[in-house]
């Protein structure tokens, strides 16, 4: 066995808090091996020292039988490890090419001045020879989708040809087909010798693509065992510290919900986003939507909202037969939605989880008042908090102190508590750990039973087989098919019509 | 994604801005008897522009990495004042590096502030410009106190703020405020620092050097424009009880205008095309008759806020 990477020891601490508690981990030349555990266990403040994004408060790190202590994420490029972080970590007001160099553009100099045409150019050719799904490169990143964002980075931690590369997360923000060249790309990395650390929420990706899989819980490392002979129930029962029984998703295998029309969308288009969209969503349904990454899905959802305006057709709330035009429309007629990137479009994350409960129902808080109590805040949101298992020290922690998944908890329900007709999630589950995972559909269902109406749109199809009455898929902006639960709902099924 | 019917529509409402100024300026020039376009106001007009224009270059900087310094006006009185000092001491060349560097050695002072003191930069910003006010006004009490007044250039040492000078100077400022913005390793990652300061960090950039080189980039430009306005005015008074605040509105006015049209035009081309727009409306506010001290500055004050609005729209986040 040829060791790349040895630590020993590590430790890492955020205050009283400890991320990293003597942590040791070997990794082998040419291995591919996957961090499990739940939010907050620590695997990614591991990984962030290995990329040199935080120092090591103790223990060593030996690299190629070097001791290796990273001051930066240049420091590791130049040490051959590269990373993509699990939240979008780009120079949106830059282009993609430069931010595929950014902090090494010294590189491009001629004289004073940067060539330009030579940055684009590498950045293409990298793009190439990886087979990464292209992107205008001398485009800013703010005017790119998530998963073009998401490619930039990639090309950023492999354009130092890394040794060891570390994908955090980077599955949940692609859909099928641009992780079916992410799969490509892990092999043909391999085949290379290269060394690969992933970690994702989705175990059966895991146990799938991985040689090896680690597990931590509470910052500590539990258990190293090889995929060749372990199962999902026990990679979530080394994560959890107990037996976790039972499905994630619906166990009926029929369409359940009322004849009773909630949302009536009607020939809608928004150029270049969606075109001639049409349907209907009842009372108590999960209707789904899926597609390829372009096909539309996540803008359809900004349009349902009022986010975006559409030029033709209507949306329209068929009980109050109000035509949503707006956000204004939407929040006030009972309609609500989750965003797919929650740190930027729907949390305020340096306010408490107090206020982030408030927010959406200020109006009810005040009611007839003049002013809004803060009595009726802490009420509100201590009912989100024990409602919603929140785990946190107070609700008046700041949201940026919360995991991914307590984070969604407060993002969802702080919408649920409201008295609702439609919601509209956008990959509700994106960077959550298996058990909020379930607990958040367990909540949809609640809500379904509760005659709630749900959009659900995903990139993960076993969620949206798994969790709706009726799917509809997209692709290029239009709808190219509908499947009703229980008749040829199957995942070959509906990647026959998305390709 | 763009495609080209977007492409081609973006065309077509640049040319339709371009005609509708055109129309208005040629509407401006048959309406005050051809005054408006004559060679004589032309030049008046762009030398004006050039002048804020170099101040609203700098801001580019300040406001690309998310700071505000509303110092500027006073360093832009100091730097003026040093300008004509070391200009009636060495000539040209003292004109030139007498504002300049008091412009670098000041702005960088700021930004050095900003860095290790990590007060909010617009409130740090007023704390100088009074202190620098303070100065300016010791300055000037200890001229007068040895029977002296601040310095007034004369007759050829005012060259730099004529034309062909002013022009000459101008296409310089262009050339490298175009190329350290778009073209430079320093450029790239003080617009980086518009992201925030952990991420910029995190992607191996050393921020606390790359803030202190806007102190020195913009100092560079502000210094530019103190001496043409030294060069241009002769001389300039010293600013007290803020009143230096006012001399950024102008500049702002052009920067968030050509902001609003950076999707278009490079900001930095944008830049002296709005300053001049900016002026230009005064001067249309002149030729009708309007009192400049308070209308006009009424007009200023509107016209900030209203491309502030613009520049605003379709922005998640506030502009600074």
């Amino acid at each position: 066995m040829d060791a790349i990477l040895q630590i020993k020891g590590l430790c890492k601490y955020f205050g009283p808090t400890v991320a990293n508690n003597h942590i040791d981990f070997t990794l082998e030349r040419g291995e591919i091996r996957g961090l499990a555990g739940e939010n907050g266990s620590g695997k990614s403040t591991l990984l962030q020292q290995i990329a040199g994004i935080y120092i090591k408060d103790e223990g060593t790190m030996i690299l190629n039988g070097k001791e290796y202590n990273p001051k930066n994420p240049v420091d590791a490029i130049k040490n051959k490890i590269g990373i993509v972080v699990q939240e979008l970590g780009v120079l949106n007001n830059l282009p993609a090419a430069v931010n595929v160099f950014a902090g090494r553009l010294g590189q491009f100099k001629k004289g004073p001045v940067l060539d330009m045409k030579e940055i684009y150019r590498q950045a293409e050719a990298l793009f190439d020879k990886y087979g990464l799904m292209k992107v205008p490169f001398e485009k800013t990143c703010d005017t790119m989708h998530i998963e073009s964002r998401k490619m930039v980075e990639l090309a950023r931690a492999l354009s130092g040809d890394p040794d060891i590369l570390i994908l955090d997360e980077v599955t949940q923000s692609l859909s099928q087909n641009n992780r079916n060249m992410l799969y490509r790309l892990i092999s043909q990395l391999k085949e290379a010798g290269k060394t690969i650390i992933i970690i994702t929420h989705d175990l059966e990706e895991m146990i799938e693509i991985c040689d090896n899989i680690s597990v931590l819980r509470d910052g500590e490392l539990i258990e190293t065992c090889s995929c060749d002979d372990i199962t999902v129930d026990r990679i979530k029962q080394l994560m959890v510290g107990r037996e976790i029984s039972g499905d994630y998703y619906r166990t009926d295998s029929e369409s359940d919900y009322s004849d009773e029309v909630m949302l009536e969308v009607k020939n809608v288009t928004v150029p270049d986003e969606v075109e001639d969209v049409s349907f209907e969503l009842h009372k108590g349904e999960i209707l789904g939507f899926c597609g390829l990454s372009d096909s539309g899905i996540h803008d359809l959802g900004k349009v349902l909202y009022g986010i975006t305006s559409y030029k033709n057709g209507s949306v329209t709330l068929k009980q109050k037969n109000i035509e949503i035009r707006s956000i204004h429309d939407a929040i006030s007629n009972g309609m609500a939605y989750v965003p797919k990137d929650r740190d930027a479009e729907a949390l305020m994350m340096t306010d408490s989880i107090a206020s982030n409960f408030a927010l959406p129902s200020l109006d009810e808080l005040q009611g007839k008042k003049p002013y809004i109590s803060p009595s009726s805040i802490k009420q509100m949101a201590q009912k989100g908090v024990d409602d919603y298992s929140v785990k946190c020290s107070s609700i008046y922690q700041h949201m940026d102190g919360l995991s991914g998944g307590n984070k969604q908890k407060v993002n969802l329900g702080r919408w649920l508590l409201k008295d609702l007709d439609v919601i509209i999630m956008d990959c509700p589950t994106r960077g959550v750990d298996v058990s909020v995972k379930a607990y958040i559909y367990h909540v949809m269902q609640n809500a379904k039973k509760n005659g709630l109406a749900i959009i659900l749109i995903s990139d993960e199809l076993p969620e949206v087989l798994g969790m709706s009455d009726r799917l509809i898929v997209m692709k290029n902006g239009k709808i190219r098919g509908t499947f009703t639960r229980g008749e040829n709902f199957t995942q070959e099924a509906l990647i026959e019509v998305m390709v | 994604m763009e495609t080209n019917a977007i492409k081609k529509k973006n065309s077509i409402k640049v040319i339709i801005i371009i005609a509708v100024i055109l129309a208005a300026a040629l509407a401006f020039n048959a309406a005050f008897d051809g005054r408006f376009l004559s060679a004589s106001n032309l030049i008046v007009l762009t030398s004006h522009a050039i002048i804020p224009t170099f101040v609203a270059w700098g801001m580019c900087f300040v406001f690309a990495c998310d700071y505000t310094d509303m110092s500027i006006g006073a360093v832009i009185v100091l730097s003026a004042n040093m300008a004509g000092e070391f200009g009636l001491m060495f000539g040209f060349p003292g004109v030139i590096l007498g504002g300049v560097i008091s412009g670098i050695v000041l702005m960088t002072i700021n930004f050095l502030i900003f860095v290790y003191t990590k007060i909010p930069s617009w409130i740090a910003g007023i704390g100088m410009a009074m202190i620098y006010e303070a100065v300016g006004m010791f300055y000037s009490n200890a001229k007068v106190d040895a029977g002296m007044t601040i310095p007034q250039l004369d007759g050829d040492l005012r060259m730099l703020g004529r034309a062909p000078y002013i022009y000459i100077i101008f296409a310089i400022g262009l050339v490298l405020a175009y190329i350290i913005y778009n073209r430079t390793e320093i450029g790239l990652n003080i617009r980086s620092l518009g992201n925030g300061i952990k991420l910029s960090e995190s992607m191996g950039i050393n921020t606390a050097k790359t803030i202190i080189m806007v102190g020195i980039i913009c100092g560079f430009f502000v210094g530019c424009s103190a001496f043409l306005n030294e060069s241009y005015n002769a001389r300039l008074s010293i600013k007290t009880g803020l009143t230096s605040l006012s001399m950024i509105f102008q500049p702002m006015a052009g920067y968030m205008l050509a902001s609003v049209l950076s999707n278009k035009i490079n900001i930095m081309i944008g830049v002296p095309i709005c300053s001049l727009l900016v002026y230009t409306i005064f001067n249309v506010l002149t030729f009708l008759g309007v009192p400049s001290g308070t209308w006009q500055e009424a007009v200023l004050g509107i016209i900030v806020i209203v491309f502030g609005v613009l520049a605003q729209r379709n922005v998640k986040k506030v502009v600074k």
